[in-house]
């Protein structure tokens, strides 16, 4: 499949931050690029820079070298304030641990996210999207771990990002549940257009890539198109 | 602008901790309402003397004289800056009371020039004004009620060598006589034995034999023309022998009352903000909490485009709901409090007029105040959540660096201990914020109560000090005029006696580059041991020297030192009995009541004696030792000796001085009160957040195989750790509490020392560590019941 002109650009990006008393190189010199409606696996092993890439990417954090364009503009030189603005209006995260407001509804925990960008009122769609509008009422104490990633997808579509950043969303999941999970990213990347970035070390979840990029410390190593993406239900592991 | 589901958030994030909330939202209702009745009521206090004072037209100096004609009043009348001057009668005699003996109880008696006299009026509390040409008085309220006078009873005035039956037709309050007391060197009302009456002026005339003539001027000034006035005033009076003026701040009523109110006042400042000071601690550990155990939260919100602005406002805003939700319940309880307050004040200060209207300025000030300590208590936590980065927010917290402590080098052998010792301990180093934050929760909480306790002991202990040390007789009769030391030992031969000795009690003015202070001289046999000064700490010691001995109230408002020289003035000098003298201050003394002085008997014999007139070996005082069951019939014997005027058994001034401080005990005992359910919400806030954001740890430590009973010993440990910390800091910082309250509670009457018995502090000390114990368990309840697959799995609470 052919994609347009790449929407995010990572050019030889490199973080180094410090935990404790150690000093890390998350990233060394990782670059690659994302195109409009592009499902991207990013795979490697734990500690290879994977969710630092991601942060990078979703103006979490800044770099200490390297370049992120995004539409041709460099988000690493963007200010606090900056970064905000594209946070809210560019990209879409999910987590491994879904990280729902408990004392929110699921529907409240949409419109929290849909209030920011006045589409509120959208909230309620974003949950039939993804299959929950019958537990809309509900709290996250009284959904299962699938509902409760989808609410998390409703959540980031709320905003209608160019960007979905997914950091290990079947991480916490089941396998039944977690190709639930993935059927609805690959809705939304298919039927929105949408970019899809998903974080995973699970190999088996690559082969439903549009494109797999592979890490090692802190470095990728592999960019690859996948001729034949699966369909969610015919992965195995 | 504020997303209204971060609205939602904050109200159910509140419902999910309510009792939490409600634990917080009652220390600041606690230090709100407490201000708001500490405040409201020393206010209507206040406003209600002025305004009595006011309505009742209280005088702005008295002078006292021999006897003149009343045409003085007319020359007094017209002398610029007076606005009115009455002239009256003012004598005291004996009453005759059923079981008392003559001369036991002393009545003053001050007659009326009109139905509403333009100086110092009266407010009829019940019956009226006695009219002229009739046999009639009204009786001072609070004496008559002390010995049960009712309207239409008679009075019987001692008038040597009969009596005289005067019916009363009214009971009235003045404002010269709000605390009856009958001087200032008597320093407390004493109705047992001391009442106040007024007559028209033909009954007191005909009655005191002063046909015509007055004995005492009562005047109101303009303030600005009154030194100059009471100089104008005296040179009229001079040659009718003027005794000292006294002002309207030196009256003894008013004096008396103004530094009650001070102490009030001061009490109302600093008690609130103690509590509301608590109230922010707490609510700064309990928004930390949630702060540390929303990160997760926050990362999401700042990774979905929330501004920092917006993540700081909405923590803020359960500051400030506790604010707002406490305040106005502070508001509320307050208001009811202080009335409560203010009518107990009315009562004991017996004023005529109270005024006690709602205080919207206190209300405001008290909400004000209280909002203030919940926003900047809850800013800075705020501030942190806002302000972490969204990344550093998504991330696992980094676990403190493990190490050993630093006891751990000091005692090696503390690394063999037991596991569920050794990880208790290294706790307490691993978070210093918890540490610190739990340490101080409970210091905060044990500084409120021991500043209370401390309040109870001390004057419990000024009490006994003052009776057990410095007045040890058992009874003293004074003399008015003074007596030849014989009648010592005439009172020494009789039955039941046991020891005697002589004094001599002379009022004097101390002056010092312009300052004075009124004070009554004592002069005691060297070596006396009824009546004795104490060196500090409270050490009974012999005079030496000629010195004079001073305490430290006098010495601190005339800036005296050991070997300073000062102007002792006899307070009734005049042209006709002038009597100064240069006395040396001595030593430092102890002087836990009263702010009397003390010579030799020997040296004031000799300095004054002869000045006054005085006769040879003169006493004004005899105390005795006694065998308690001849103390009633002494009683009775001493008045009846030639020239006694008072007697005072010290049993009953003992329990005169223990009901006035009645008040003030209560008023102890619910701060005490108080102070102990602040500390209990405190170091129950504390400790449960300690256990609850550590959830996580905790159920690792369960699904590791360790026992709900092994994680309850190690909590317990930790916290009893902690609580001994608090302690070890609450105590040194309560005591330094202690020495800054001392302070502002001191009057002239009482100086108190800090003093915490055993026993209180073992009160203190075990009912802390049992507030520790009893915190806990709420929160190892929840641990407890644990949902462990799910609770290790989480983030965040």
């Amino acid at each position: 499949m052919a994609f347009s002109e790449p929407l995010v650009v990572v050019e030889h990006l490199a973080k180094a931050y410090g935990i404790g008393e150690v000093q890390v190189h998350a990233l060394r010199d990782a670059s690659l690029q994302i195109s409009a409606g592009e499902f991207v696996v990013l795979l490697g092993p734990s500690g290879s820079g994977k969710t630092t890439l991601l942060n990078m990417i979703g103006g979490l954090d800044s770099p200490t070298g390297g370049r992120v364009r995004v539409r041709g503009v460099n988000i690493a030189e963007y200010n606090e304030n900056q970064l905000t603005a594209y946070r809210r209006q560019t990209v879409g995260f999910i987590f491994q641990f879904f990280n729902l407001i408990p004392t929110l509804t699921a529907l409240e925990n949409v419109e929290l996210v849909a209030e920011l960008v006045g589409r509120r009122e959208q909230a309620l769609a974003r949950l039939e999207q993804v299959g929950l509008g019958n537990r809309a009422h509900h709290f996250p104490s009284e959904l299962s771990g699938g509902e409760q990633q989808r609410v998390a997808i409703a959540r980031a579509l709320a905003k209608e990002p160019d960007v979905i950043l997914a950091d290990e969303p079947t991480g916490n999941l089941d396998y039944e549940t977690s190709l639930v999970v993935l059927r609805a990213l690959r809705d939304v990347n298919i039927l929105q257009n949408k970019a899809v970035m998903v974080v995973t070390h699970n190999n088996a979840i690559a082969q439903m890539a549009d494109t797999i990029v592979r890490m090692r410390s802190g470095v990728v190593v592999e960019q690859r198109r996948n001729a034949q993406p699966l369909q969610p239900e015919a992965l195995q592991w | 602008m504020v997303t209204s589901r971060l609205v939602t958030k904050l109200y159910r994030d509140i419902v999910v901790n309510k009792w939490q909330f409600s634990a917080v939202a009652v220390v600041v209702m606690l230090g709100v309402a407490f201000y708001m009745a500490g405040n409201s009521s020393y206010m209507n206090v206040k406003t209600s003397l002025d305004y009595s004072y006011r309505l009742l037209k209280f005088g702005d100096f008295n002078i006292a004289f021999d006897r003149a004609p009343r045409e003085v009043v007319g020359q007094i009348r017209r002398l610029p800056g007076v606005n009115a001057v009455v002239g009256r009668i003012n004598v005291e005699r004996p009453l005759e009371r059923e079981g008392a003996a003559v001369k036991e109880i002393i009545g003053r008696f001050i007659s009326l020039d009109s139905d509403s006299p333009t100086v110092n009026a009266l407010r009829v509390v019940e019956g009226r004004l006695p009219q002229p040409g009739h046999r009639e008085l009204a009786l001072e309220q609070g004496f008559a009620a002390y010995h049960k006078y009712k309207v239409g009873d008679p009075l019987r005035i001692v008038t040597a060598p009969t009596h005289e039956e005067v019916r009363i037709v009214g009971l009235v309050v003045s404002p010269e006589y709000i605390m009856c007391v009958r001087n200032k060197q008597y320093g407390m009302p004493t109705p047992s034995q001391f009442g106040v009456s007024f007559l028209p002026y033909d009954a007191a005339e005909n009655l005191f034999e002063l046909g015509g003539q007055i004995n005492e001027v009562a005047v109101r000034c303009d303030p600005a023309r009154r030194g100059v006035l009471i100089d104008q005033v005296r040179s009229i009076l001079q040659p009718y022998g003027p005794e000292e003026t006294i002002v309207q701040e030196a009256q003894p009523s008013n004096h008396m009352i103004q530094q009650d109110l001070q102490s009030l006042a001061a009490l109302a400042g600093i008690f609130p903000l103690l509590f509301l000071g608590a109230a922010g601690l707490t609510i700064y550990t309990v928004l930390s909490r949630i702060v540390h155990s929303q990160r997760p939260h926050i990362g999401f919100l700042r990774s979905s485009g929330f501004v920092p602005w917006q993540i700081i406002w909405h923590y803020l805003s359960y500051a400030l709901v506790l604010g707002v939700l406490g305040s106005l319940a502070g508001l509320v309880f307050g208001q009811w409090l202080g009335g409560h307050m203010t009518d107990q004040y009315a009562k004991v200060y017996n004023i005529p007029y109270l005024f006690a209207p709602i205080r919207w300025d206190v209300s405001m000030s008290a909400f004000f105040t209280g909002m203030s300590f919940c926003f900047i208590a809850g800013f800075l936590p705020a501030r942190a959540g806002g302000m972490i980065p969204p990344a550093v927010a998504m991330r696992d917290e980094v676990p403190p660096r493990g190490r050993q402590t630093p006891l751990e080098s000091i005692f090696p052998g503390l690394r063999r201990i037991p596991s569920w010792l050794k990880v208790p301990l290294r706790n307490l180093f691993r978070s210093r914020r918890r540490t610190v934050s739990t340490a101080l929760g409970v210091a905060s909480g044990l500084s409120l109560v021991m500043v209370n306790l401390m309040f109870r002991d001390a004057i419990h202990h000024s009490i006994s000090s003052y009776f057990n040390d410095v007045q040890r007789y058992d009874a003293l009769v004074m003399f008015i005029p003074a007596q030849s030391q014989d009648v010592a030992f005439h009172v020494k031969q009789w039955p039941g006696v046991l020891q005697v000795e002589q004094g001599l009690q002379v009022p004097v003015e101390l002056i010092k580059e312009g300052k004075s202070v009124s004070t009554m001289l004592i002069a005691r046999p060297r070596g006396g041991k009824l009546y004795q000064v104490l060196d500090p700490p409270g050490v009974p010691t012999r005079y030496r020297g000629d010195d004079l001995r001073v305490g430290p109230n006098i010495r601190r408002k005339l800036d005296l030192e050991t070997g300073d020289m000062v102007l002792v003035r006899y307070s009734q000098s005049n042209d006709d009995v002038k009597c100064e003298r240069w006395l040396r201050i001595g030593p430092p003394m102890h002087q836990p009541v009263t702010s009397l002085i003390y010579l030799p008997l020997t040296v004031a014999e000799r300095q004054f004696g002869s000045a006054l007139n005085l006769p040879t070996r003169p006493v004004t005082g005899v105390s005795l030792l006694a065998d308690p069951a001849y103390l009633s019939g002494l009683k009775r014997r001493l008045y009846e000796l030639p020239g006694a005027t008072a007697v005072e058994l010290t049993r009953e001034t003992r329990s005169d001085i223990e009901s006035m401080l009645e008040f003030f005990n209560l008023f102890i005992y619910i701060m005490l009160l108080f102070g102990m359910g602040m500390a209990f919400a405190i170091i129950f806030n504390t400790l449960s957040v300690n256990i609850l954001e550590r959830t996580r740890e905790l159920a690792a430590m369960r699904t590791l195989g360790l026992s709900r009973r092994q994680i309850a010993v190690m909590t317990t440990v930790e916290n009893v750790l902690m609580g001994l910390l608090g302690l070890a800091l609450g105590i040194p910082c309560g005591l330094v509490l202690c020495h800054y309250m001392v302070g502002i509670f001191e009057s002239e009457t009482m100086s108190l020392e800090i003093v915490i018995t055993t026993k209180s502090y073992t009160q203190l000390v075990v009912g802390i560590m049992l507030v520790v114990l009893i915190s806990q368990i709420p929160a190892l309840r929840y641990i407890n019941n644990l949902d462990l697959a799910k609770a290790t799995k989480e983030r965040g609470g």
